[in-house]
């Protein structure tokens, strides 16, 4: 059986987001339970078997689909320039 | 024991057979008779053995989908990707352009040389956002060289694959390569609506190396096998994006910290999929 280990996720972003602290940003697979529970330097706050993990995350998708939007816009505006800030603010504003 | 005749009329009685067929089929002698063996359904030979052999998939284009690009058509020395027919997505000080400086040897040809400098810059090339898993086997391979590993003050971030990014954020959704300052190791990564399941796979990278990163998704999309040169690691079958989302196939370089310019250099892209069912169906 193979399991999925959820790496903690920054809880401000989360937050900033509308997502759950714990919702799985970022995972890895792993052969056994004692392997899962090493994973990301043990910096993790969930392990599940695959096939549950697959199962629920398209529920999952589904019900936090608007937070996910956002979260892809505050990583893009994160890795935005100052200027590049205030234009797609700008942008925001006055075209949509 | 006979030979085959191939010439047609030309003397030995194949009359209506020729080796030029129109779609690829091949002629055996058995015994004394001429046979033809139909491409068959699939758009290959099958192999006597019942395996599916990676060469005998022959050039139907209904049934494969097959893009291999060597950076070796463009225009001049230090042509744009655009000359090639890609899609050049760079942004804040990012540059595409064929290279010539790190073309060594008599079979190395053409390069492309991703080049970042200010932070956030990115320099992507990519194909149109229109490619989708899960229609057939699907093999991807790039091989790529960084030429100076990323450290406190600079530091970039590649994807090449299935990516959905086009700039130098991670991937939303895909199935790629990735090379940040979260590690010294190349990670495999399936993404599906921004979860990625992410494996730090083979040794620390070593900067100026050639590596050949690629991977193979299964028919339907369940699984993902990562292979770094040539050697299969792996599966993975978590956070694969869903058959339905468009990605593109792509370099992505973009930079993520620091001022000084980092490089990525792109030998080859290849994709290669072979279609579970008519491409019209």
């Amino acid at each position: 059986m193979k399991y999925v280990a959820v790496k903690k996720n920054d809880p401000k972003l989360m937050k900033k987001c509308g997502l759950p602290e714990n919702y799985p940003l970022t995972v890895s697979e792993h052969f056994s339970l004692e392997e899962a529970t090493r994973a990301f330097n043990g910096e993790i706050c969930a392990i599940e078997p695959v096939e549950k993990y697959n199962r629920v995350m398209s529920d999952l998708r589904k019900q936090h689909e608007k937070s996910l939007v956002k979260l892809e816009r505050v990583k893009r505006i994160s890795q935005m320039s100052l200027l590049g800030r205030i234009a797609y603010w700008l942008k925001e504003l006055f075209f949509k | 024991m006979p030979s085959a005749n191939w010439s047609g009329s030309g003397g030995g009685g194949a009359v209506a057979d020729s080796v030029l067929t129109t779609r690829g089929d091949l002629l055996t002698r058995d015994s004394s008779a001429l046979s033809r063996i139909a491409i068959g359904s699939k758009g290959y030979l099958p192999h006597s053995s019942g395996s599916d052999l990676e060469y005998q998939r022959l050039l139907d284009p209904t049934k494969r989908l097959m893009i291999f690009e060597d950076w070796i058509e463009g225009g001049a020395a230090g042509a744009s990707v655009s000359s090639y027919n890609w899609n050049a997505a760079v942004g804040t000080a990012g540059v595409l352009s064929a290279s010539t400086t790190t073309v060594t040897g008599v079979r190395n040809l053409g390069i492309m040389r991703h080049s970042v400098s200010t932070d956030t810059g990115f320099a992507n090339a990519s194909t149109l956002t229109v490619l989708k898993i899960g229609g057939g086997r699907i093999f991807f391979e790039a091989c790529i060289q960084i030429d100076t590993l990323n450290d406190g003050t600079n530091s970039a971030r590649m994807q090449v694959g299935l990516n959905s990014t086009t700039t130098a954020a991670q991937n939303a959704n895909g199935v790629y390569w990735m090379y940040d300052s979260a590690n010294t190791k190349f990670q495999f990564c399936t993404t599906a609506s921004s979860s990625t399941t992410a494996t730090a796979l083979g040794s620390d990278v070593v900067a100026d190396a050639w590596y050949r990163l690629g991977f193979e998704i299964n028919d339907d999309a369940t699984s993902v096998t990562p292979y770094i040169n040539g050697v299969a690691q792996t599966a993975q079958t978590t956070n694969i994006p869903a058959t339905s989302t468009l990605l593109h196939l792509s370099a992505c370089w973009g930079k993520t910290a620091g001022s000084g310019t980092l490089l990525l250099y792109n030998d080859y892209i290849f994709y290669d999929q072979l279609f579970s069912g008519n491409r019209h169906t």
